[in-house]
């Protein structure tokens, strides 16, 4: 910890906000990126996922958007979850550990503590996973050459993170008012519910629909990659409704964000 | 029981606190509110079915397994207990805070489910245990030995989290292997196995929750770990 506190620069009163917040995200990037937890959780779900990869048959295909859209859609399948599991304690640790009055008392104010706990915490544990798809690009460019790249970052930037951005805004807003247990709990649930259910069980989801985050849509419409309950829902995907598809996650996520930086302001007796 | 006991039991009730046999309950529950809810509202009995199996064999251990693994390290003064007592017992002794109600309700929600005529395909009068039992002790039994092994309940959840999914999504790869069928927490959700593959599935889950159980055990046998140390 010291050698933490060591290197960030300790935000002032006179600093600005994005100081403040950039100063914030270092330290909890640094926190964050070495729990081994997060290493573990992250890079075991992946792997477990990918050791039986969906559809089958699917890496001898010769299309390279396919490919790297079905392998980015075994990333997200699982990967998400263990996102949000370990990144679900981090509103507790402060008060767990006896220190937030002491963060109360600094100038930094709560937004950029907010912020900054989500941009620093929330990129360490998506980390991980870049590592695990900077390795697959490149056993995949030894394979097929360098024109994966391109089309593998695209991929990633489509499909995968827009769903982990979402999970983690999410994972470090919503166990402020549910305790990180009930709130992992809650998150399987919807992972399943929300992305997963078939629509032919008639239970109502927005699985196979824009709305879910789960990345089938933009997977679909750019890359021909598996689709798995909007194919039930007949739908053939388009660029609009693949742009909707990442745009309602983020939002999402944002007014998670917002409206706890609104009530934890309000409550804060400063 | 006397009343020493039930102090205690209210003591370390205190001490974990109301969140984790809320967390444990607030699954079997909510899936017992969802399949009556679908009765009401005349689901079909195939989707109906599958909703009862899936709330008995999968939510409500998951549930329990979540709540279960957060118990660990939520000691402030750690020290203290140990210093008086046997932590392992202690720790089990919460365990049991968490699974014990958690296991009652699901058993009233088997009872419920079979009164509606919801319930899983194949399943008889056994299924009031057979169905929900062993794949509950299995992953709470596997989520404690997560915990305690990485001193990390997010770790444990995560991955349990993440092991109850790919069950469920890699399900014809599991069955078609001995070992993992052995190890299929779903098979009570109207998976088409032969009475054999059933009572070994039965058998085996239990079995690698006493495995697991006990190398928790090993593992509280030094219990200073748990001492001064964030989460990991």
């Amino acid at each position: 910890m010291t050698t933490v506190l060591e290197r960030t620069a300790l935000p002032t009163a006179a600093g600005g906000g994005w100081a403040k917040t950039v100063a914030a995200a270092r330290y909890e990037y640094l926190m964050q990126v070495r729990r081994p937890a997060v290493w573990v959780v992250v890079l075991a779900l992946i792997g477990l996922r990918c050791a039986a990869p969906f559809p089958p048959g699917f890496t001898t295909t010769t299309d390279d958007g396919k490919l790297v859209a079905d392998w980015a859609f075994n990333f997200i399948m699982l990967g998400p979850i263990g996102v949000g599991a370990v990144l679900a304690d981090r509103v507790w640790r402060e008060s767990r550990l006896g220190l937030s009055d002491l963060l109360d008392s600094t100038p930094t104010g709560i937004g950029p503590r907010l912020w900054g706990k989500v941009i620093g915490a929330g990129a360490a544990t998506i980390t991980p996973v870049v590592v695990a798809w900077v390795g697959l690009l490149g056993y995949l460019t030894a394979q097929r050459g360098a024109g994966v790249i391109p089309v593998g970052l695209a991929a990633f930037a489509a499909i995968i993170l827009p769903g982990l951005v979402f999970v983690a805004a999410c994972s470090v807003t919503i166990p402020y008012l549910t305790g990180p247990g009930l709130y992992r709990l809650g998150l399987f649930g919807y992972w399943i519910w929300g992305n997963m259910v078939p629509p032919r069980t008639g239970i109502p989801t927005p699985a196979g629909t824009p709305f879910e985050a789960i990345g089938e849509y933009p997977s679909g419409a750019w890359f021909h990659g598996v689709m798995l309950d909007a194919e039930h829902r007949k739908i053939t995907p388009t660029t609009g409704e693949a742009v909707l598809s990442i745009a309602f996650p983020l939002l999402l996520g944002l007014a998670a964000l917002v409206i706890t930086q609104l009530v934890l302001t309000r409550r804060s007796p400063s | 029981m006397n009343r020493s006991i039930w102090a205690r039991l209210r003591l370390e009730l205190r001490v974990i606190g109301l969140a984790p046999p809320l967390t444990a309950l607030a699954a079997t529950l909510g899936g017992a509110v969802l399949v009556i809810a679908m009765h009401a509202t005349g689901a079909d009995a195939e989707h109906l079915d599958l909703a009862a199996g899936a709330v008995l064999a999968g939510f409500a251990p998951l549930g329990t397994a979540v709540a279960a693994s957060s118990i660990v390290g939520r000691d402030a003064g750690a020290e203290l207990v140990m210093t008086s007592t046997v932590y392992r017992r202690v720790l089990l002794l919460r365990v049991g805070l968490v699974v014990v109600p958690a296991a009652l309700v699901t058993m009233v929600d088997a009872i419920v489910f079979r009164a509606l005529n919801a319930w899983p395909e194949g399943q008889g009068t056994d299924g009031y245990v057979l169905v929900w039992a062993p794949p509950m002790l299995w992953l709470v039994a596997l989520a404690m030995l997560i915990a305690t092994g990485l001193r990390s309940p997010a770790a444990a959840s995560g991955l349990i989290g993440g092991i109850w999914l790919a069950q469920d999504l890699m399900r014809t790869a599991i069955l078609g292997n001995t070992v993992l069928r052995a190890q299929y927490m779903f098979m009570g959700v109207g998976a088409k196995v032969s009475a054999h593959d059933w009572t070994v599935n039965r058998i085996a889950l239990p079995a690698v929750a006493i495995a697991a159980v006990i190398a928790v055990g090993l593992l509280l046998g030094r219990p200073e770990r748990f001492v001064g140390s964030d989460a990991a």
